[in-house]
C-alpha cells in the first residue's frame, strides 16, 4: 500500500461534483472560476460568456491574443501562498489562488474575468487591435463586466478555499480508507497464498509417497508372481506324471497345491492391476480423440471372442461427433472391459450393440438454476454397450462397480475374472471427469453408458452437430 | 429490503454480479446516462487506477410512484476478480435482486460458470438462495466476434428458469431491459410475500408503469402488452 503516495486533486475530488460547486459559487457571487490541477490540466470550470470578451474575440487579433492568454493562465503558477492578480491584454483581471492542502500546492483556482472596482480605463492598446473596433461598443460592453472590490474578492477566495478544504479532507479520508482496505485484502490474500503453497508442497510430497507405495506394490506382486509361476508349473508337471507315477493321495495333494496356487496368482494379479491404476490416474495423456474410432478398435480386438461365443458384435450407425480430449489408451481399455463384460454375459446367438450419442444437457429441478450459463459444461459424449444377458438385479446396480465385487459366485467361475473390469471402467471415466452408468432389466439384458465430458469449445468444431 | 411505513418508503437493493470485465460497471454507467435528472443520484465508483472496480459501484435511484409511495433503489456492482471474494460476499448482503452479467464470448463460458457458482455460494453464505432470489441473466458484449449464438442462448434460456437478456452495454443496448426485468421480477416476488398492494393501497401494474415513466424509460418498454405482464418478455428467455 502506498499511504505515503502524494495524492493529487484528481485523486481526491470528483470533477463533476467540483463543477457543481463552482457553478454554485458563480451563481452566488457572479464571478466565474476555473480549477486547475498541479499539472495545469483543467478539472472544473464555471464561466459565463461575458459580452465584452465575446466582442473582443470577434476580431482575429483579439481571438489570437485571448487564446494565448488562456493558455498562459493554465501554465501560470503563483509563487507562495498568496493569490496573484493578472490582467489580460484587454484589461480584464483574473486572480490566481493556489489550492493548498496540508501545506502542499495541489493546483490553483483562477477567478475572473472581472474589473477591479477602482479601475477607470481600459488599456489603450485595445483600440489598436483592429481598425474595426468601436470604442462606443467597448465602453458599453465593459460596463456589464463584474466589478469587484478587493476585500470582497478576498472573502470569496477565502470561502472557496474553505469549501475545497472540506472536500479535499473528505476525499483524502475516503481514498486512504479504501486503499487501506485494499491493502488488507491483498495482505490476507498473500497470507492465504503462502499457506496454499505449503499445502501444495505437502500434497506433492504425499502424492510422491503414494506413487512410491504403488511402485512398491507393483514390484512386490511381480516378485511374488515369479516364484509362484514356478510352483504352479512344477505342480502341473507333477500332476501330469512327468516325474513318475503318483499315488491317488499324492495326486489329490498336488491338485490342492495347484488350485490354491492359481487362486493366489489371481489375487496377486488383481493387486498388480489396482496399483498400476493408481499410478496411471495421475498422468492422463490427453489428445483430441475420435471416440468412434476407439470403439472400432475395441470391437476389432473382441471380434474373435465374440465369434467363439457365437455373439453378434456391432457398432450402430455413428452420428457426427466432435473430437474430445481424452487419454486414448485408457478409454480404449475401458471400452474393451465393457465389451468383454457384455460378451461374457451374452447368451449364444445373442447380440452386443455399441451406440454413440451426444447428450444435450437437461434442465430438471435443481439443474435449471443458471442453466443458460452452466449447460455448456454439462454436455457428454455417451457410449452405450448393450447386451441381452441375464441382467442385474436392482439391488446390485450400485455394487457392480466396486473392485472385486462378484454378482454371483458361480457366475465368476463360469465367466472368469475377479470383478475388477467395471471398477477400472469407473476409475478411467472419473479420471476424465466423466462417469459410467448402468440400466438393466433382469432377464432382458443390460446397458452400460460411458459418459465423457465434451468441452464447450468442442461444440463449435467445424462439422460438429448443432 | 427496507420498509418505512410512516414515510411510505421502500428501499430495494440490486446487485450486478458476474466475472471480471463482463461489463457490470458499464451497465450502471449506461443506466445513469438515461435516468432523468432528479431520479438518479451521483454514480459512486470505487475504482483502482486501472479502472477496475475495487469494492463496488453504487447508483442510487429515487422515484415516487403515486399514492405518496417512494421507492429508493440502490444498484451495486461487485468486483469481478477472483481475489475480491470477501468484498463480493459483503456487497451481496441482503440483496433483493441480482442481475448476472455474463460475457457472451465462447472463451468466457468457463469463467461465467465459475462466477455463477461463486454467486450461488456467496448467496448461501448470506442466507439467500439462488433458487428463490430474483435473478436475471444478461449476455453482454453481443457485438464481439466468437460469441455464443443467439439460437444457442435462446434454446438454453427456454430450458432454464431465469429471464435472459442480450446486451451491448457500451452502447446502452439491452441495459434498460435487463434493469426493468429485474425490477418486475423482484416486485412480483415481494408483492407475493409482503402484500404491498394491500399495505400501501397501490396497484402493482400501475405502480410499475409509473415507475417506468418516472425513470424516463421509453414507453414501448413499459407498454402493457397482454394485460398480464408489465414489460415485454425478456428476449426469448423467460418462461
Amino acid at each position: 500500500m502506498q499511504l505515503e503516495r502524494n495524492l493529487g486533486l484528481v485523486d481526491l475530488v470528483e470533477p463533476s461534483a467540483l463543477h457543481d460547486v463552482c457553478t454554485a459559487f458563480r451563481e452566488l457571487f457572479g464571478l466565474g472560476l476555473r480549477v486547475f490541477a498541479a499539472d495545469g490540466s483543467l478539472l472544473a470550470e464555471s464561466v459565463s460568456d461575458e459580452a465584452f470578451c465575446t466582442y473582443v474575440r470577434e476580431f482575429g487579433e483579439g481571438r489570437r491574443q485571448c487564446n494565448q492568454f488562456r493558455a498562459q493562465l493554465a501554465r501560470f503558477t503563483a509563487q507562495g501562498a498568496e493569490p496573484l492578480a493578472v490582467r489580460c491584454f484587454a484589461g480584464c483581471a483574473y486572480l490566481a489562488a493556489p489550492v493548498l492542502f496540508e501545506g502542499d500546492a495541489m493546483g490553483k483556482v483562477v477567478y475572473g474575468p472581472y474589473l477591479p472596482a477602482d479601475a477607470t480605463r481600459l488599456p489603450s492598446t485595445l483600440m489598436r487591435l483592429d481598425t474595426e473596433i468601436d470604442s462606443a461598443v467597448i465602453s458599453e460592453k465593459s460596463a456589464s463586466l463584474r466589478r469587484v472590490r478587493h476585500d470582497t474578492l478576498d472573502r470569496i477566495v477565502h470561502a472557496f478555499q474553505r469549501v475545497l478544504d472540506l472536500i479535499l479532507h473528505s476525499g483524502q479520508r475516503a481514498t486512504l480508507t479504501s486503499e487501506t482496505h485494499l491493502a488488507t485484502i491483498e495482505e490476507s490474500y498473500r497470507e492465504i497464498a503462502v499457506k496454499n503453497k505449503r499445502l501444495e508442497e505437502t500434497t506433492v510430497r504425499l502424492q510422491e509417497l503414494d506413487r512410491l507405495k504403488s511402485n512398491f506394490l507393483a514390484t512386490v506382486s511381480h516378485e511374488l508372481r515369479t516364484p509362484l509361476t514356478s510352483i504352479i508349473g512344477y505342480s502341473e508337471m507333477l500332476a501330469q506324471g512327468l516325474a513318475g507315477p503318483l499315488a491317488e493321495e499324492q495326486r489329490k495333494f498336488i491338485g490342492t497345491i495347484l488350485e490354491k496356487g492359481e487362486h493366489l496368482l489371481r489375487l496377486i494379479s488383481a493387486v498388480l492391476d489396482i496399483s498400476t491404476l493408481d499410478a496411471r490416474r495421475l498422468e492422463l495423456r490427453r489428445e483430441p480423440t475420435d471416440i468412434a474410432d476407439l470403439c472400432a478398435r475395441a470391437v476389432e480386438k473382441a471380434v474373435a471372442q465374440a465369434g467363439r461365443r457365437d455373439v453378434r458384435l456391432e457398432i450402430l450407425p455413428v452420428p457426427q461427433l466432435p473430437l474430445i480430449p481424452v487419454d486414448p489408451d485408457l478409454i480404449e481399455k475401458a471400452l474393451l472391459h465393457l465389451v468383454d463384460n457384455a460378451l461374457k454375459f451374452s447368451p449364444p446367438a445373442g447380440a452386443v450393440e455399441i451406440e454413440l450419442h451426444l447428450t444435450e444437457p437437461r434442465a430438471d429441478g435443481e439443474a435449471s438454476i443458471g442453466f443458460v450459463l452452466l449447460a455448456p459444461l454439462r454436455r457428454f459424449l455417451r457410449v452405450t454397450v448393450r447386451d441381452a444377458g441375464p441382467g442385474i438385479p436392482e439391488g446390485n446396480l450400485d455394487l457392480i462397480f466396486e473392485a472385486f465385487f462378484q454378482e454371483d459366485g458361480s457366475a465368476t467361475r463360469a465367466h472368469g475374472g475377479l470383478g475388477l473390469g467395471l471398477a477400472l471402467v469407473r476409475q478411467f471415466a472419473e479420471a476424465h471427469g466423466g462417469k459410467v452408468e448402468v440400466e438393466s432389466e433382469p432377464g432382458k439384458g443390460s446397458a452400460f453408458h460411458l459418459l465423457l465430458p465434451v468441452p464447450p469449445s468442442a461444440s463449435i468444431l467445424p462439422g460438429a452437430p448443432p | 429490503m427496507q420498509v418505512d411505513i410512516a414515510h411510505r418508503e421502500i428501499g430495494l437493493k440490486f446487485v450486478y454480479y458476474g466475472p471480471a470485465l463482463s461489463g457490470k460497471t458499464t451497465n450502471l454507467q449506461a443506466l445513469h446516462r438515461v435516468m432523468p435528472e432528479g431520479t438518479a443520484g451521483r454514480l459512486l465508483s470505487l475504482e483502482t487506477r486501472d479502472d477496475r472496480t475495487l469494492f463496488f459501484d453504487l447508483l442510487p435511484l429515487r422515484v415516487e410512484v403515486g399514492s405518496g409511495l417512494k421507492i429508493k433503489l440502490k444498484l451495486y456492482t461487485v468486483p469481478g476478480q477472483v481475489i475480491h471474494d470477501a468484498t463480493r460476499r459483503l456487497v451481496l448482503q441482503s440483496a433483493d435482486g441480482v442481475a448476472f452479467i455474463a460475457d457472451s464470448r465462447v472463451s468466457e463460458i468457463e469463467s461465467n460458470a465459475e462466477s455463477f457458482r461463486n454467486l450461488a455460494e456467496n448467496l448461501r453464505a448470506n442466507g439467500l438462495d439462488a433458487r428463490t432470489i430474483s435473478l436475471v441473466i444478461q449476455f453482454n458484449k453481443r457485438d464481439l466476434p466468437d460469441i455464443r449464438t443467439d439460437g444457442e442462448i435462446d434454446a438454453m434460456a427456454r430450458a432454464g428458469r431465469e429471464p435472459v437478456y442480450k446486451a451491448v452495454a457500451t452502447d446502452g443496448k439491452g441495459v434498460i431491459e435487463t434493469f426493468l426485468g429485474l425490477l418486475r421480477l423482484t416486485w412480483s416476488h415481494l408483492q407475493a410475500e409482503h402484500k404491498f398492494e394491500e399495505r400501501f393501497g397501490v396497484d402493482s401494474r400501475q405502480l410499475l408503469l409509473k415507475l417506468a415513466s418516472q425513470l424516463g424509460l421509453p414507453k414501448h418498454l413499459a407498454a402493457d402488452r397482454d394485460g398480464d405482464r408489465l414489460w415485454p418478455p425478456p428476449s426469448d428467455g423467460e418462461k
